[in-house]
């Protein structure tokens, strides 16, 4: 079996290292990642602690995966209580900290209490150190990740940066500078618990037996299953791909969801990105390599994704490419969410120009643009209202109708009026509007279904949730678009059992509910799962969707048949047989 | 008839290696799905084909001067 | 003689090569015991990717006192059973690519495991002068 069997436990407030075994039921029945994240925060956080105090806890998982040879299983779960939503929160994050945490010898790692000064944990196997962060405090991600690595060698990193010392609801985690656990404020659980980053080094390996024969089996998946045609696009182009999609099907959030073309997309498409590409970059183990290392003009990022440049550039109007890059990169360094980042600002230039509130800043203004993340990461001018996230900027300002997100999460970059099922991903996701629960784009817009019908997508996106809620437990990278059964193939070799794909549909199923479950401990129902008023009641304007919107009453509709096939009641709440039938 | 075709992402491999090129085509008219035939471009590899930049199904009829875009499929956002 | 060349500008510094190399000769993934060494990071001034090979310069052969590393069939072979523990092998080698086990030494045996894995082709296995 490819678990260490290990949880390493830290608490800040006494500074206590402990390692304990791991929970092999829970493993059995929620695999690892988010599922077994979700499962030690259900288990341990009493209902209705705040976020931001030391009784929440930031939990660190790997898989059955991690640390081996299979294809794009370099990922880690950061899950936690969401400061920006006080749902459930877990964050998936790339890089090569997973698979070092592993060979340090833990599955997983849970940060409990606060440290009463800013302190980094440095795990070196089984040495566990909590040395004093009062230089690093204040300093940015980056110069974190330098200053850390020049004291302690190759080790790999986690961070945070002023954004989340200064716990914003959009501060994330970054690691090997642009890799991120970006949303619902996972970096202002760190900030808050005076945790200014995570370093480890692992020495120690893992065994599996018949190794050889396991890797040339998985080297032939590589090349049959892994490196093709449906997955090399993130070789070829990365994300940015996703920008001719969107702006050809009329889901380009542009100028803060009042369209769903951008005038300037041409600027900020992969045919642009290449232009400045200096090298491809992957994660531990993945022969995919989404990353672009770029450089333009004075500036360079490992970026920009898709998200990056839907939320930063057109939907902030903003159609300069270098000026994008700068902006990414500001955001990382402070660590900053694009995706909160881009659709405050947007917010903020909306209400600007609709007369409701002067934040000084309007669509396409570049100059203000680039100020925007210092200003919001140090609360700084008009940062001191955008840091709250649009839903609290709209609670003190108003312009609630479009303040694009849901359950207090700012929305990602597919026009829900173009992408109908995508405003059901959005509206039932666990952690507010994320598009990493069920991504009903590529089928819809981008592919066959008809975008403009609720039917049959409520079956639709549950079976999405499901089965990514077990690939990013197993854990696999979500890029590399593998069947149940490859996954339930290669999950069997790992633990050395037989798991079907009909078990690794119930782990997902289960997952979800317990998310769900997690939720509605702590009161969240049907009311919480709608969508901004502009979806409902405002047509988009220009190109394939100009005249469309998604009618309330086909999304209540929508939410309605969700429910019913989720085994939920009516007002969104789990049954008891569904309970029953989960073992939940 | 000729036909101006962009293939795009790992998709650029079944042409010729060109971000765009035109292509004659020996009839009067082609399907969509023929076209692809053609190019040796299997359907299951395709997320959706804009034609002169409108979606289009794999059975439009195309008839010499359109642009066709072909997009691959994309897992993840 | 054939042996390893890393092409730096192709490395996506997934580390894929150092798990085939660690589970084809240690039976175990460790990245670290790998008869290799990419490092692809970020420092100050960008992206550094660098690679460290076994180009079979055979200077390890000429440091060892007991003859426990020989050349066979263009390969190194190590001899188990000759090895002092020494580390002069290990010392001497510029690449930095053999590494010290609890008893004898793990080293790059060309068996191109490593290169079966890499997405990009940046590790071939190339003509060398000797």
């Amino acid at each position: 079996m490819t678990y260490t069997g290990k949880i390493l436990r830290v608490n800040l407030t006494d500074g206590k290292a402990s390692s304990e075994p791991l929970n092999l039921e829970w493993a059995r029945n929620y695999l690892g990642g988010k599922g077994l994240s979700i499962k030690y925060l259900f288990e341990e956080l009493a209902p209705g602690i705040e976020p931001l105090s030391e009784d929440n806890k930031l939990i660190l998982m790997t898989g059955p995966t991690t640390g081996t040879i299979v294809p794009n299983s370099g990922k880690l779960a950061i899950a936690a209580k969401s400061p920006a939503t006080g749902t459930i929160l877990d964050c998936s994050i790339g890089g090569h900290f997973a698979p070092e945490l592993k060979y340090a010898g833990y599955d997983g790692l849970i940060v409990e209490g606060k440290a009463k000064m800013p302190v980094y944990l440095l795990i070196e196997d089984s040495r566990i150190e909590l040395r004093s962060a009062g230089e690093l405090w204040g300093k940015g991600s980056h110069e974190t990740e330098f200053t850390l690595s020049e004291k302690h060698g190759d080790v790999v990193i986690l961070t945070i940066g002023p954004a989340g010392e200064n716990m914003l609801p959009m501060a994330c985690i970054n690691s090997q500078l642009y890799r991120q656990a970006g949303r619902g404020g996972i970096g202002a659980v760190m900030g808050s618990k005076n945790l200014k980053a995570i370093a480890v080094r692992g020495t120690g390996g893992l065994k599996l037996p018949g190794i050889r024969k396991f890797s040339a089996a998985m080297n032939k998946i590589k090349r049959e299953d892994t490196m093709t045609d449906d997955n090399l696009w993130a070789y070829s182009d990365g994300t940015p791909m996703i920008v001719e999609l969107s702006q050809s099907t009329g889901i380009l959030p542009t100028r803060n969801f009042q369209d769903g073309t951008f005038s300037e997309s041409e600027n900020i498409n992969a045919e642009a990105i290449k232009k400045t590409l200096k090298a491809k970059k992957a994660c531990f183990a993945c022969p995919l390599a989404c990353g672009n290392y770029v450089e333009e003009g004075k500036t360079r990022v490992e970026g920009p994704e898709y998200e990056t440049l839907a939320l930063c550039s057109a939907n902030c109007g903003i159609g300069n490419l270098e000026a994008v890059i700068e902006f990414n990169r500001l955001c990382d360094d402070f660590g900053l969410d694009t995706i909160s980042t881009g659709n405050t600002t947007a917010f903020a230039m909306e209400l600007t120009e609709k007369g409701i509130h002067d934040f000084g800043i309007r669509f396409g203004e570049v100059e203000k643009f680039l100020q925007v993340p210092a200003l919001i990461a140090r609360r700084e001018g008009i940062g001191a209202d955008l840091a709250l996230g649009v839903a609290a900027v709209a609670d003190k300002y108003g312009g609630r109708e479009f303040a694009m997100q849901v359950k207090g999460l700012e929305m990602p970059g597919y026009e829900p009026r173009g992408s109908w099922a995508m405003g059901l991903a959005y509206g039932t996701a666990d952690r507010g509007a994320c598009h990493m629960r069920a991504w009903p784009a590529a089928v819809e817009a981008f592919g066959d279904l008809d975008p403009f019908t609720i039917e049959g997508k409520a079956r639709l996106v549950i079976d999405m949730q499901n089965d990514n809620a077990a690939k990013f437990s197993a854990i696999f990278c979500d890029f590399w678009a593998l069947s149940t059964e490859r996954m339930a193939e290669i999950l069997s070799l790992l633990l050395e059992r037989e798991i079907t794909p009909e078990e690794l549909t119930v782990i997902g199923e289960r997952v979800y509910n317990l998310a769900r479950l997690f939720n509605e401990r702590e009161g969240f129902e049907r009311k919480d799962d709608y969508l901004p008023e502009r979806i409902f009641t405002e047509k988009l304007s220009t190109g394939p969707t100009a005249g469309k919107l998604l009618p309330r009453e086909e999304y209540e509709k929508m939410l309605q048949e969700y429910y019913q096939l989720r085994g939920w009641d009516e007002n969104g709440k789990i049954t008891a047989e569904k309970k029953k039938e989960l073992s939940l | 008839m000729i036909v101006k075709l962009q293939l795009k992402g790992p998709l650029k491999k079944y042409g010729r290696e060109a971000d765009t090129f035109k292509m004659q085509i020996e009839s009067r008219e082609i399907s969509v799905s023929d076209l692809l035939d053609l190019l040796s471009i299997p359907t299951s590899s395709v997320s959706f084909i804009l034609v002169d930049g409108e979606k289009a199904g794999l059975d439009a009829v195309l008839k010499g001067g359109e642009t066709v875009i072909v997009n691959p499929r994309i897992a993840g956002g | 003689m054939k042996a390893l060349a890393f092409h730096a500008e192709k490395c996506i510094g997934c580390h894929l090569c150092h798990l085939a190399c660690s589970a084809q000769n240690e039976q175990k993934f460790n990245p670290r015991l790998a008869r290799l060494k990419i490092t692809s990071r970020y420092d100050r001034e960008g992206l550094r990717v660098k690679g460290q090979t076994c180009d079979l310069c055979l200077r390890c052969l000429e440091a060892c006192p007991v003859s426990a590393i020989t050349v066979k069939n263009g390969r190194l072979s190590f001899n188990e059973e000759l090895c002092t523990d020494c580390s002069l092998c290990v010392d001497i080698c510029p690449q930095k690519v053999i590494i010290k086990k609890e008893r004898g030494i793990g080293i790059c045996v060309q068996c191109r495991t490593c290169a079966s894995w890499c997405p990009t082709e940046a590790l071939t296995f190339e003509e060398v002068e000797k």
